[in-house]
């Protein structure tokens, strides 16, 4: 069960986004989608992803897998969110944001993680931004 | 935990590093990795009756994808070469980065 922001704000009320005053000139991540290369211990859970604050999330994939069985969990405000095994493509899309309502949002915190059976390195691309 | 971003209320960290260029691809479907081979090249590898030659095969048909960076996809086509099914510059040109069309 994921947290959609649609469902947040007791009257649908969107999100208002934190000001971000550098883009387009600084693109480090904030106002577009990053992509973080994550070295993975195999049989150890990892995080890929840790955001302290409040924000609201609109993409989630993970590239460059080795197609096997592996564990993703998600944390949000402390609340375990997905801990499941499940078997992998070479990409696995958690989040896709193209409509609104598959967005989430964290309040406090968000902790992404994933555990591998061989993969030793995979690539995340996530949409992340700061909101008020 | 490497930190991407700091504003000093709102933090993204990650075991990993941020990448600022495009992504390379070393793992390709094994689809994708086959057809990297030609056709004389393919039909030469299943009509082998060497033993190694027939253990790459069966290896390569018992897996999803194929890390172009693991020394076993090296030596296996390293092998190929000593046995005169690809031509010693072969190697490197299957070994170039994958495509997102091959993931």
């Amino acid at each position: 069960m994921t947290i959609k922001t649609s469902s947040l704000g007791g009257g649908g009320a969107l999100p208002r986004l934190a000001p971000d005053l550098t883009f387009p000139s600084d693109k480090s991540g904030i106002s577009v989608p990053a992509l973080v290369v994550v070295p993975v211990t195999p049989g150890v859970l990892t995080t890929t992803l840790s955001l302290t604050g409040k924000f609201d999330v609109g993409l989630l994939t993970y590239g460059s897998l080795v197609a096997e069985a592996m564990t993703h969990k998600l944390t949000i405000d402390g609340v375990v969110i997905w801990n499941d095994v499940g078997s992998s493509n070479t990409s696995e899309t958690l989040l896709d944001g193209n409509t609104y309502s598959e967005h989430i949002q964290c309040n406090s915190s968000l902790l992404l993680e994933i555990n591998t059976l061989t993969d030793a390195s995979v690539t995340l691309n996530y949409l992340a931004r700061p909101i008020l | 935990m490497n930190v991407i971003l700091d504003n000093g209320t709102h933090k993204i960290e990650s075991a990993g590093t941020l990448k600022t260029t495009p992504e390379t691809i070393r793992k390709i479907t094994k689809r994708a990795f086959m057809r990297r081979f030609t056709q004389a090249e393919r039909i030469a590898i299943r009509a082998s009756v060497d033993d190694i030659v027939i253990d790459i095969h069966e290896d390569l048909k018992a897996t999803n994808n194929v890390d172009l960076d693991l020394a076993d996809t090296a030596n296996a086509l390293s092998y190929l070469v000593s046995a005169a099914i690809l031509t010693s510059d072969r190697p490197d040109e299957i070994l170039t980065d994958g495509t997102q069309e091959e993931v």
